[in-house]
């Protein structure tokens, strides 16, 4: 169970939590599965070598994914996620080891911004994103 | 064709595209759908799988993962295997805007939640080409398409999510 954050447990600096996570092949073919997503690219390995990839690249929205996750995990089941977005900058593959991290940037009553970074195992940034998050009143 | 005519092509089609709202039906939120998007992203936490658990805190239904109605790629049936670009791609990924075959890829997403997404919802999707611009990059020119996108409640037509995304078209 992910802990409990309220109004006033967080200030600018904060960290928002670690992620680590390294997806597999099964993890991509799941992922295209269940999204309905067919592109090659994300499961095929010899087709992802005739674009110069040296394996299957994981899903933008999962990189994504992995991001909100980590704030989400980080607030708690009460906060509730009112904006997030991302960008796709360098490309991963099954077995990168993946670390999640984030930084409480601004706090304004109930909401809390956070600047968040995915980067890999050489220290380059895959998809760096930003979160604003709201979290309950601790008599609520 | 060059690629660079092969891009000036696209460029006109997805045009012609820019502005058209297409309403797409979504149907009902799957209970095991969104479990199962939630358990390979990695969410633990007991509202995204135990219906319950998602009860307790407020919900109407198991809470779906935040990223769960924008990284869907298609929500219809989609085309026959024979129908497939050789990458696998559908031919229109972004619905009836035609990007004559180029390969798409996510460039990232903004959202925002304005309502729980919840199993049981019945979802209808908004979805617009809002801009396509032509740009050179490191390897050749290419298209960058923005998309927006609005999913609302079926029924009473109540704002849940909102989705800018952009793609790179090569």
């Amino acid at each position: 169970m992910s802990p409990h954050l309220f109004t006033g447990d967080v200030k600018v600096g904060d960290t928002v939590g670690e992620l680590v996570v390294t997806p597999t092949e099964i993890t991509l073919f799941r992922f295209s599965a269940l999204t309905w997503n067919p592109h090659r690219i994300h499961f095929d390995t010899p087709y992802a070598a005739t674009e110069g990839y040296p394996g299957p690249l994981v899903h933008a929205h999962l990189h994504g994914s992995y991001l909100a996750r980590l704030v989400v995990e980080w607030a708690g089941p009460r906060a509730r996620l009112t904006r997030f977005r991302w960008q796709n900058r360098q490309y991963a593959i099954p077995g990168d080891e993946l670390r999640i991290t984030g930084t409480v940037t601004a706090v304004n009553g109930r909401l809390v911004d956070c600047e968040l970074a995915e980067t890999n195992q050489r220290g380059e940034t895959c998809a760096p994103g930003w979160a604003t998050v709201e979290l309950p009143e601790k008599n609520s | 064709m060059t690629s660079a005519q092969a891009i000036d092509e696209a460029y006109e089609r997805a045009l012609a595209g820019v502005g058209k709202v297409q309403e797409i039906r979504i149907g009902v939120l799957d209970e095991r759908a969104l479990q199962r998007f939630s358990l390979v992203v990695g969410h633990t936490d007991p509202a995204h799988q135990d219906p319950e658990a998602a009860a307790e805190l407020g919900y109407d239904g198991l809470l779906a993962a935040p990223l769960y109605l924008s990284a869907v790629l298609g929500w219809d049936t989609g085309p026959a295997e024979s129908e497939l670009l050789a990458d696998g791609n559908s031919t229109t990924p972004l619905g009836d805007v035609d990007v004559a075959g180029l390969r798409l890829m996510g460039g990232g997403q903004d959202l925002t939640f304005h309502e729980p997404v919840v199993a049981g919802l019945d979802v209808t999707m908004h979805a617009e080409v809002t801009a396509v611009t032509r740009k050179e990059g490191r390897s050749g020119p290419l298209l960058v398409l923005e998309v927006h996108r609005r999913y609302v409640d079926a029924g009473d037509g109540r704002l849940l999510v909102e989705c800018h995304e952009s793609f790179l078209a090569r």
